[in-house]
């Protein structure tokens, strides 16, 4: 029986040793080709979390990256921008990419925030954890802010990507090819638009979610605007519009608003704004087509001025 | 605990090892001690169900084998309704109490009967099954009485298919319990590949279409008839991936430490010709309880046609109630029954089909009969009646509306590789058993076949800890 163990204990060393090897050397290829990419969301991702350069920069989730118009505001304002925005993100993904915007010398002049209903409670949704833990992971041996926010978070997550490179990297194989196959950039500076729309229904009611406040992402909402605040940049928040009917503020929204407040600073809120609840403003209830988005764009960038934000 | 979390690694990597350096005599022991650990994972409190259902089952066999006449018939059934009792109880009531607030309403009375807020445990439905076969087979003589109860406790508790089977009978588990298993490599090795295979089918193929399945059905009015169609066909791979991925776990595990579970799934989607087949192929170990225990006691085909037929119908939806206190499952049971019974009623006819379809009649048959999966999966995945018959609907009247890729994008391309990957490899398993790769002879061949699955598993396997969708019954 002895021989057998031996026998076992050596093949499954040999399988294991054979495994490090693939690992580490396929990992290292991905990451190669992840951090290299010249088109396409991890372009954009790279650009927003290294140090992004532009003067107005908007950080937010799916309906910040689809709302607001880089071209628009550079047109409007004279500035450059750039979208830090990220499909499937809340605040706790923007505080850990800020400080990439401050670190040199070149401060921004502006930093829009767009918030999301369900912004500070988004934590407390598990699926919510995993799309976060699936975003950091992939930067995790390369960027120290995303490694101490997941071992904050992720602790598990964050051992297995430091064991395991494909693990690091996991599910963005498929993103990597396209992207690199890709010819024409549907990016414009992290702005990705929607064209046409997929609403077929009337605006329903908005349930809203009984998640509780998710006091993590509350403190880093109150860390991501001491921060810009106390690098003297103007802040701007946005409640950015859903294709819904009037709802009442659900505690996420209250609180977010409460937290602003605090801060002196009004959150803009259009959620429910009449003037933009029309189909053909939206590509499905939570994001604005490329009209939509136009306008909004306007509106906001219009209201900056008026309320003169940028001269503070 | 679930089977696909590092915690479970240490813990079958520490048991397992502990199983073989220990001496025989203490090994029912340690893999007791094991599965309680195992199970209180979850809830510890609920270790004191299964307690109860233990101890009065272990006697019930005792006295029914010491008794006869009525007095067995009276443990038997006095250990059935303790069993079925505390199933009631957990899983029923609160479902049969909502109904009787209905019920009430319409005459404009109040239901006195409060809503208890009772958290189901874990795999109640299938270790129930388990406890009941023992007594049942006692009670028909199949099966002595196990007097030693740390090995009774194990025959329920065997933590591999504690939570979610395969149900075992007591007749091919109890007296692995005694048999001294040695370390034997090959089989080991041979268990270690059936766990492989069924991480990548839970973690490659049912978690990862599963995300696609969730998006659609949880927000089934913003999405349109194709885009449901396609979470559809998503969800009979994540359904059969989730639970055929855990018994493939459960039985690797209990095979490297030398003991043999029942087969719980042969490849039953795309490989199915009947209705018949499909459930001789889909969880095993259930269909072949309901057939020995309920289906036969209520005759089975040995009153007439009509009669049979109906015990079919009752037998499924007995079964889709024993999957959840819901509508939606009883339908999905009464649907099967119905197909089953009407196939039987068709099969003169069907057959005259089948000859007529010549060579083509094989693929004819398995895609009807995934149709009819597909039709019947909706019942299964949908939170209730309402939203079931409106995913109906807007598929068949082929809703309008963009077809949703999923978020990001190439999710939905890692979805339709996962589900490609499991077609191939159980087409090849099906028809072409002596074509090998992980059990290949070179060396060279089967390493490759290792390191490619486990590179997939950990480059598109999905790591969230998603509980398997059984664990709910």
């Amino acid at each position: 029986m002895k021989a057998q163990y031996l026998k076992f204990a050596k093949k499954l060393i040999i399988l294991l040793a054979i495994m490090f090897v693939v690992d580490r050397g396929l990992g290292s290829i991905i990451q190669y080709y992840f951090e290299n990419e010249p088109l396409g969301d991890a372009a954009a991702f790279a650009h927003a979390i290294n140090n992004p350069t532009e003067d107005v920069l908007i950080y937010g989730s799916s309906r910040a990256v689809h709302t607001y118009d880089t071209k628009i505001i550079t047109d409007s304002l004279g500035l450059s921008a750039y979208n830090c925005g990220r499909n499937g993100s809340n605040v706790v993904y923007g505080s850990a990419i800020l400080p990439g915007a401050l670190e040199g010398s070149h401060k921004p002049k502006l930093i829009i925030i767009d918030i999301v209903s369900k912004e500070i409670a988004w934590r407390s949704n598990k699926d919510g954890g995993d799309v976060l833990a699936s975003m950091i992971l992939p930067y995790v041996l390369t960027n120290e802010h995303f490694e101490e926010l997941a071992m904050d978070l992720f602790p598990k997550e964050l051992y297995k990507a430091k064991v395991s490179k494909l693990y690091a990297y996991n599910s963005q194989v498929l993103s990597i090819i396209r992207n690199y196959s890709r010819k024409d950039n549907d990016n414009i500076n992290g702005y990705q638009p929607l064209p046409g729309s997929k609403i077929i229904n009337p605006p329903q009611e908005y349930t809203a979610d009984r998640d509780g406040i998710d006091e993590f992402s509350k403190e880093r909402l109150e860390y991501f605007i001491k921060t810009v605040q106390d690098n003297h940049i103007p802040l701007v928040a946005v409640l950015s519009p859903m294709y819904t009917k009037p709802f009442e503020d659900n505690e996420s929204i209250r609180v977010c608003k409460q937290v602003f407040a605090e801060h002196n600073i009004e959150l803009w809120d259009y959620a429910s704004d009449p003037k933009y609840v029309q189909k053909d403003l939206f590509y499905d209830v939570n994001h604005l087509n490329t009209k939509g988005a136009e306008m909004f764009t306007r509106e906001i960038m219009s209201r900056i001025k008026q309320e003169g934000i940028l001269k503070q | 605990m679930v089977f696909n979390s590092l915690i479970f690694v240490a813990f079958f990597i520490i048991v397992t090892s502990l199983f073989f350096i220990l001496p025989h005599k203490y090994r029912w022991g340690l893999l007791l001690a094991a599965s309680c650990y195992f199970y209180m994972y979850f809830l510890p409190v609920y270790i004191l169900i299964l307690g109860f259902t233990i101890v009065v089952d272990y006697f019930a066999g005792i006295y029914i084998a010491q008794s006869e006449g009525k007095k067995r018939k009276l443990f038997l059934v006095l250990s059935l309704i303790a069993n079925i009792g505390v199933l009631a109880f957990f899983k029923y009531y609160n479902f049969l109490n909502h109904n009787i607030t209905l019920v009430l309403g319409e005459f404009s009375y109040q239901n006195p009967i409060p809503h208890l807020d009772i958290l189901l445990p874990v795999g109640l439905s299938f270790h129930t099954f388990q406890a009941m076969s023992y007594t049942i087979e006692v009670y028909r003589g199949h099966q002595k009485p196990e007097k030693h109860f740390g090995i009774y406790a194990l025959y329920v508790m065997f933590y591999p298919q504690l939570v979610a089977g395969p149900i075992e009978r007591p007749q091919n588990i109890l007296h692995q319990f005694y048999e001294e298993k040695q370390f034997n490599y090959d089989r080991v090795v041979q268990g270690l590949r059936i766990m492989l295979w069924g991480f990548v089918k839970k973690l490659i193929v049912a978690d990862r279409v599963g995300i696609y399945v969730d998006a659609v059905y949880n927000n089934a009015h913003y999405h349109s008839g194709i885009s449901m169609m396609m979470a559809t066909f998503f969800f009979a791979f994540q359904v059969y991936c989730d639970f055929s991925g855990y018994s493939d776990i459960a039985i690797g595990a209990a095979k490297v430490m030398g003991y043999d579970l029942m087969t719980n799934f042969r490849r039953p989607l795309f490989n199915s010709k009947s209705i018949q087949e499909l459930w001789q192929r889909w969880h095993i170990s259930l269909t072949t309880w309901f057939r020995d225990y309920l289906y036969f006691s209520l005759g089975g085909s040995r009153k007439g046609v009509i009669v049979s037929l109906l015990n079919l119908v009752i037998v499924f939806a007995v079964s889709g109630l024993w999957h959840g206190a819901n509508y939606t499952f009883i339908i999905w049971g009464l649907l099967n029954g119905l197909y089953i019974a009407i196939e039987r009623l068709l099969n003169p006819a069907l057959r005259k089909l089948h000859k007529l379809l010549g060579v083509t009649s094989n693929f004819f048959r398995k895609i009807s009969v995934f149709f009819i999966v597909l039709v019947t999966a909706i019942f299964f995945r949908a939170a209730n009646v309402d939203d079931a018959f409106y995913i109906v609907k807007s598929i068949f009247t082929i809703k309008p509306g963009g077809f949703y890729k999923g978020e990001p994008p190439t999710a939905f391309n890692y979805s339709l590789f996962a589900v490609a990957l499991l077609i191939i490899v159980e087409h090849i398993q099906e028809n072409y058993p002596d074509f090998r790769v992980i059990n290949n002879n070179n060396v060279v061949i089967r390493y490759t076949a290792y390191v490619l699955l486990m590179t997939l598993l950990l480059s598109i396997g999905v790591f969230n800890g998603g509980q398997f969708i059984y664990f709910q019954f």
